[in-house]
């Protein structure tokens, strides 16, 4: 039987995922828009797959921990709770870990120009996965001596309509611009999806 | 062969001690985004039960509840131990568990132009 409460229905949890290369900003930008201080939360990964017990002590076993950086946001009107998690930077285990894509609402690949490899691996993953995704190009210092047309060139983007946005991950401004990109893109494919 | 007693790490609980002993059956259907509440019968009793439990429950009151990973990131385990530890707390009814919203919801386009305003909002 189900229950039929008087109060609101319990905030569902929802999440988007921030990747991108060491140090290209991914935590900063958490800390940009979330209600709390960035948590951090770590997993043990190994060759033999994922959730064994802890293997302390015992060698010649391919394992890392990975971890990472979340904060979260309460949207009270939509009854979601939006969890945002900066995905571990050794994107060679994310594929052993279901846990990560699944339930995501799409993703913001932070890039940094100078180092514009350091995303490839978080794209390509996205693109083979279907995970719909936004480019955000951190300005350090402010500056940006690319376009966002030659950013999308030089990344080689599978879908051309994947937005590309310049932005400063310290700012709440900008990261929520980046986020509301994103969800204009995933309401557009909802739209084409199942039209109303 | 040699088993270093590597006397300068901090011990740590076991996982068998937190967990009672169970594993992997309690696991399912816990994931990193799914937001853990405790039930109004973790309120009797509190006092007989573990402190690492009494700390989830508090930290997990109604109506809020947390995610799974802020309670990790909080309690400092990692997930795997965390949804262990978990799994045997929801087994003895002390805690409500609530999915993340799987891909039919998060394809409603009502529910995305929600959010949508509510982060415009922010």
């Amino acid at each position: 039987m189900p229950d039929y409460d008087t109060a609101a229905p319990e905030a569902s949890p929802v999440k988007i995922l921030i990747a991108g290369g060491f140090g290209v900003g991914k935590t900063t930008l958490v800390e940009a828009v979330s209600e709390i201080d960035p948590l951090r939360t770590e997993e043990r990964l190994t060759s033999a797959g994922v959730g064994v017990d802890d293997l302390d002590g015992i060698e010649g076993k391919t394992a890392t921990t990975v971890a990472m950086d979340f904060g979260r946001i309460t949207l009270t009107d939509a009854n979601v709770v939006l969890y945002l998690f900066g995905t571990p930077g050794q994107e060679r285990f994310w594929f052993m870990w279901d846990d990560l894509l699944s339930g995501a609402l799409g993703a913001i690949v932070l890039v940094d120009t100078r180092r514009l490899d350091r995303s490839f691996p978080a794209i390509d993953f996205f693109e083979s996965r279907g995970l719909p995704f936004v480019v955000g190009a951190n300005c350090f210092n402010g500056e940006q001596p690319y376009t966002t047309e030659e950013i999308k060139a030089a990344l080689h983007l599978r879908d051309p309509d994947t937005p590309v946005l310049l932005l400063d991950a310290r700012s709440r401004e900008d990261v929520r611009g980046c986020l509301l990109s994103l969800l204009d893109r995933l309401i557009t494919q909802a739209r084409v999806t199942a039209p109303a | 062969m040699t088993a270093d007693p590597q006397p300068g790490r901090r011990r740590r609980t076991r996982l068998y001690a937190l967990t009672d002993g169970r594993t992997a059956a309690s696991r399912r259907g816990l994931t990193m985004d799914t937001v853990i509440t405790a039930t109004a019968d973790a309120d009797h009793g509190h006092g007989s039960l573990p402190t690492e439990w009494r700390e989830i429950l508090t930290m997990c009151a109604p109506p809020g509840g947390r995610a799974v990973a802020e309670i990790a990131a909080r309690m400092r385990m990692r997930l795997t131990p965390m949804v262990l530890l978990l799994g045997e707390l929801l087994e003895r009814g002390l805690i409500r568990h609530r999915p993340p919203l799987d891909a039919s919801e998060t394809s409603n386009v009502h529910l995305l132009m929600k959010i949508r305003d509510n982060l415009a909002r922010l």
